[in-house]
């Protein structure tokens, strides 16, 4: 009974109730749950399955082969400056090492000695078997790589694996180094022009892509493979002439060397007309190829530290010091140089003539100042002539001029010549940059201007005018500067001419930018005129030392006082700075150098004129000839290269020898008779200045001959020399400027040939020799 | 009195000799999907398998495929076998099924097998078996068996609620201990489908659900753990988490098949991207593999299986067949759309395995022998009524 009554419990059939539950579970659990499910594939599979894709790919691809080569910076002239080749990394995939059973310590002592490896590391790499990818060696040769290939392959190694890359060369290793710049290990620029056109060289990596599972191993069924051609980085054309970089930074690394120069030195050759750099160099430099070294000096240092921080700051200092470009990141009181921005805006102004006097007592007092403003000339100029003024870099004129120009106006022009950005809060502290296309730049620290043209003190204004009180980067000068020489157009300064890509194409081409005009063509004419003076009068001109001879050059010293520094410490430091153009009458180019802090050891007076002024004049003998810019000799200058004999046969000894004296010969007398009887060379002769001309007095010439000795490689003055012992004379129709250093190429008559005593030989020079050829 | 007992006995003997054919269309759906599941393990496994990071497989292919092959044979015996049995032999050992798995559940934390800081499994010889897996039947039967005892009172909380609830509170707090958020949730939902259909008032569970939002709140709010879980759910491309990789993992391997899908064996995300690619996810790559198409053919595959379900359980001679019927059907339809919904991101990461394509043979056998018990109740519908 109770059996059955409990089976009935189990055997009854559903009541309406569940069956109606069951249903709506039915439509629930059985229908619209999966509708939901299936839109829900729908959105993922249909709607964003390109989203999806893509992301999924992007995981799964792997790109081998070649990565995209870095572009390559050339020089105006097409010289490689940086250049990209392929290179290959090794690196171990220890997990594999272990998985196929790989024999660690063959592959350790096989890489070691192949890679000149320490044996205990690589083995010791070779112990991380949670790993797939550990670097051995980074960025090694292909001959190298190869070497490793081989040993791969001979030893059936699937844990060794290499993977390509690509290595920075740098060809003429420090030329332009703060320019250039450098890269990363990863090949990303670091520094320079790598870094600020980082994204047009880098290129986009690409060529063989294929599907790999998530440890980077081949699939094993799926084939997904596709080649992307790879975009390599664009090439760069900059506007530097490697040539003209060369002989600025040879000469400025020798101004650092003779002036002693403490701090650094810093040069930039600018065209005037577009802005163009080109030649930026900054002592001390360091090898492009290996950025990380430091130089030996600075080296010793670091390795005699007490500890291992300091030997780590010490080495960070280095190299960060090393890496500076002091032309465009170390700002300054650029002092007298500036004196030709404040002449521009007071002629621009009409507020000085070239009529009007000065006088300088060696003093000049100044509202709101205690002590009086001297001029570097204690006892003081006395009175003169604007030309006069510039000349003589007079401070006390200057700060005439200034007061003239008057505060708002100069503060004006200082804006337009781009030295600070005018803004409508008079109390703010002004800055600018030139905007050049390189990183690092600094900006200019100015007065505020209320300060500036407070009615009350005008000493702001009257140390301005002759560039001290404030601080700009030697850039901003030279571009200011060039903008005076050049019709008054400020130029926006730039290193990058032309972007091509892989095909040669432009993509990019850059035009001269014109910022503003600034000053009248007339008063940038007059300004060359003045400038020109202080250069060419060897007698009154303080830049008189950048002279060339058959050219003209225009430019103005500077000596600052590093007024912060001896404010801060008491110490007298100074940067001495020249900043000239050429040629005067049509200016090209623009030189700036800037020594900074001279020692007081070197026994040279610590000017610009007396430092910075030759090394720009050397520069600019390099450079302009190399140009193209045909020297034009006055007759005064060509008579010192060769000189006509005079006649001299017949008159008395006495005479003869005063005569030839007069014409600056020297002479060898044969003989002792009263009466010139014969001379060698032959009167009317054209010999090089200086030649000793052998006068008979009642003597015959010997008949005999001689052997034409070698003069190649000889200089014009050795030649003389040499020539001289021989009784034969030299004769040469180059024009020459420097006849002690500039090396004879060819000779007329060939060495070893028998000539007769008082020949004439010709000779011919080098000129500007190949200088790419020496590296 | 008399006659009634013989008529009685006399079925009882007639269901003993001559029982009804199984259901075909039903055998049918779960063999069909049961193939494509195990291909879809070798599929998605042969990677791994292959490149063995767990050092598991030796290098061997096909080793998970060969496992859950010998598993899916093994499972449609047991099924066969499970049908052949009469229910009342699953109602006779309801309760001690039940209690078998209680017993189990607690001997978890003693002896259990920790993985992933979770000690879910028992193992036994060299395999291992899921507690859990054996508890959810358990609920099943026994909540079916004493619905049935309860007829007419289950309106009533002390009959209708009360020892449903408490046998949940014994499990889910078991389950709590391992922990296992994803098999607590199982089952106490189906638990409260077995009460839902066995007539329990609606108004319990109004109340229920509202404990639920209020349980759910409290937990986001106190546990990081749970918080985390849920901002990784909304947004799972900003998350740095496991689950965070696992999900956005499997939306890449998704969406990636598109419309037809990469073909059967040529997806790519299986190699090493996809975390759990042959197991929880492997829906993930079938999608990938088959495309749009192929997915939502293998969902209606799912659905027309779970409505035969109902179907069979709406039709069922009696009661408790009824009950254990709908609860398995529920199950199975349950374990599909939230493994489902978990790969597709709807619902926040947990881990379930989709019933016939999951690799793991125990929790398979249990499946199919879960279908073999609906298969058996199919065999008493009267032939009339099984059109």
């Amino acid at each position: 009974m109770q059996k059955s009554q409990a089976n009935e419990s189990y055997s009854r059939s559903p009541n309406r109730t569940m069956l109606r539950r069951t249903l709506f579970l039915m439509i629930v659990c059985g229908i619209l749950a999966f509708a939901v499910l299936a839109a829900r594939l729908y959105i993922l599979q249909i709607r964003d399955h390109e989203k999806y894709e893509e992301l999924a790919i992007s995981q799964q691809l792997r790109q081998t082969g070649t990565s995209a080569c870095r572009g390559t910076i050339y020089d105006c002239n097409h010289n490689i400056l940086a250049m990209s080749a392929n290179v290959e990394n090794v690196y171990l995939s220890p997990a594999e090492i272990e998985m196929y059973g790989e024999d660690s310590e063959l592959i350790a002592k096989g890489l070691a000695e192949i890679l000149d490896l320490d044996y205990s590391e690589v083995l010791e790499k070779t112990k991380n078997t949670g790993s797939w990818y550990v670097t051995v060696a980074k960025k090694i040769e292909p001959e190298l790589a190869d070497e490793v290939r081989q040993f791969k392959t001979e030893n059936n190694l699937k844990g060794v694996r290499l993977e390509s890359d690509t290595k920075r060369y740098y060809p003429y290793s420090s030329l332009a180094c703060h320019v250039i710049g450098f890269v990363g290990t990863d090949n990303t620029g670091l520094d320079g022009i790598e870094a600020e056109y980082d994204s047009l060289l880098c290129g986009t990596d690409g060529s063989y892509m294929r599907a790999t599972n998530a440890y980077g191993t081949d699939l094993l069924l799926t084939r997904y493979e596709g080649y992307y051609g790879a975009e390599n980085g664009c090439d760069i054309i900059t506007t530097l002439d490697l040539s003209i970089q060369h002989y600025v930074e040879k000469n400025l690394k020798q101004a650092v060397e003779d002036y002693d120069i403490q701090n650094g030195a810093g040069a930039i050759v600018m065209d005037v007309n577009t802005g163009k750099i080109l030649a930026m160099a900054s002592i001390g430099g360091y090898d492009l190829n290996n950025f990380l070294d430091v130089s030996d000096e600075a080296q010793s240092t670091i390795d005699n530290a007490e500890s291992e921080a300091e030997r780590e700051q010490l080495l960070a200092d280095a190299q960060r010091l090393q890496w500076r470009n002091k032309t465009l990141s170390d700002t300054y009181e650029p002092g007298s140089t500036f004196k030709i921005i404040t002449l521009s805006m007071a002629l621009e102004e009409g507020a000085v003539s070239l009529d009007d006097s000065f006088y300088c007592s060696g003093s000049v007092q100044v509202q709101g100042r205690t002590s009086p403003v001297r001029c570097w000339k204690t006892e003081g100029h006395g009175s003169q002539t604007l030309t006069q003024a510039v000349q003589h870099s007079c401070n006390a004129a200057f700060v005439n001029i200034g007061m003239r120009i008057g505060a708002e106006t100069f503060y004006d022009y200082c804006d337009a010549f781009g030295f600070l950005n005018l803004s409508e809060d008079d109390t703010e502290q002004l800055s600018a940059k030139t905007g050049i296309d390189l990183g690092g730049e600094s900006g200019s620290i100015w007065w505020s201007k209320d300060v500036f043209c407070s009615e009350k003190n005008k000493s702001q204004l009257a140390a301005a005018s002759f560039g001290q009180t404030f601080t700009i980067t030697p850039l901003q000068l030279i571009t200011a500067v060039s903008a005076c020489v050049n019709g008054g157009s400020l130029m926006q300064p730039y290193v990058v001419e032309t972007v091509l890509d892989e095909d040669g194409n432009a993509v990019y081409n850059r035009k001269p930018t014109v910022v503003r005009q600034v000053i009248s063509e007339e008063t940038s004419k007059t300004v060359c005129e003045i400038l020109e003076q202080v250069v060419g009068d060897p007698d009154d001109g303080t830049g008189r030392n950048a002279a060339v001879q058959g050219y003209k050059i225009g430019g103005k010293t500077g000596t600052s006082e590093k007024v912060t520094l001896q404010a801060q410490t008491g110490q007298k430091e100074y940067i001495v700075s020249f900043i000239g153009f050429a040629p005067a009458d049509d200016p090209q180019i623009a030189i700036l150098v800037m020594l900074d802090t001279p020692s007081n050891e070197s026994g040279i007076y610590i000017s610009g004129g007396q430092m910075a002024a030759p090394t720009v004049g050397k520069m600019f003998a390099d450079i302009l000839p190399y140009m193209g810019i045909e020297p034009d000799y006055s007759a005064e200058e060509l008579s010192r290269v060769d000189k006509t004999v005079p006649d001299v046969c017949g008159m008395s000894t006495e005479k003869a020898i005063a005569r030839l004296e007069d014409a600056g010969f020297k002479i060898r007398q044969i003989g002792s008779g009263g009466t010139v009887t014969n001379q060698l060379p032959a009167a009317n002769s054209c010999v090089a200045d200086g030649s000793t001309v052998i006068i008979y007095a009642d003597a015959e010439p010997s008949s005999e001959l001689e052997n034409m000795p070698s003069l190649e490689g000889l200089s014009y003055t050795e030649a003389k020399t040499l020539l001289g012992g021989y009784g034969l004379f030299v004769s040469t129709d180059c024009v020459i400027t420097d006849p002690d250093n500039q090396i004879i190429k060819k000779q007329s008559i060939s060495y070893g040939s028998s000539v007769k005593h008082g020949t004439v030989v010709e000779v011919t020079f080098t000129e500007g020799d190949d200088m790419l050829g020496r590296y | 009195m008399q006659y009634g007992s013989t008529e009685l006995t006399k079925r009882e003997t007639k269901d003993k000799t001559k029982r009804g054919r199984l259901d075909i269309p039903f055998l049918a759906l779960v063999m069909l999907l049961l193939t494509v599941g195990v291909i879809s393990v070798l599929s998605a496994s042969f990677a791994r398998a292959y490149y063995d990071p767990g050092n598991v497989t030796n290098g061997n292919a096909a080793y998970y495929f060969i496992r859950q092959l010998v598993f899916a044979a093994l499972g449609t015996a047991a099924m066969l076998f499970a049908s052949c049995m009469p229910m009342g032999f699953y109602r006779r050992f309801s309760i001690p099924l039940l209690i078998f798995s209680i017993v189990l559940l607690m001997l978890v934390p003693v002896i259990g097998v920790e993985a992933n800081g979770a000690k879910r499994w028992i193992g036994i010889g060299g395999f291992t078996l899921q507690p859990s897996e054996i508890a959810k039947l358990g609920i099943i039967l026994s909540f079916s068996l004493i619905i049935c005892k309860n007829r007419g009172r289950m309106k009533s909380f002390r009959y209708g609620i009360l020892p449903f609830l408490t046998i949940l509170l014994v499990i889910v707090g078991l389950l709590v201990l391992e922990p296992h958020f994803s098999a607590s949730v199982i089952i106490i939902a189906i638990g409260g489908v077995m009460i839902f259909l066995g007539g329990a008032r609606l108004a319990w569970f109004v109340a229920a659900a509202i404990a639920a939002a209020g349980g759910i709140a409290l937990l986001l709010t106190k546990f990081a753990y749970a918080s985390t879980r849920i901002t990784t759910w909304l947004d799972p491309f900003s998350s740095t988490s496991d689950e965070g990789y696992q999900i956005v993992q499997s939306l890449y391997t998704i969406g990636s098949g598109g419309l037809t899908g990469l073909g059967i064996g040529q997806g790519r995300q299986k190699y090493l991207y996809l975390p759990e690619e042959h197991n929880d996810f492997i829906f993930s790559v079938v999608c990938e593999e088959l495309g749009f198409i192929g997915a939502v053919l293998i969902l209606v595959l799912f659905s027309l299986l779970i409505i035969r379900g109902y179907w069979l359980a709406m039709h069922a001679r009696d009661r408790y067949s009824f009950l254990v019927c709908a609860g398995i059907t529920t199950l199975l339809a349950l374990q599909v759309i939230l493994n489902v919904s978990v790969v597709t991101n709807l619902v926040p990461c947990t881990g379930i395995s989709l019933p016939f394509f999951s690799y793991g043979g125990t929790a398979l056998l249990i499946q199919m022998t879960q279908m073999g018990i609906i298969l058996s109740m199919s065999r008493d519908i009267p032939a009339l009524r099984a059109g």
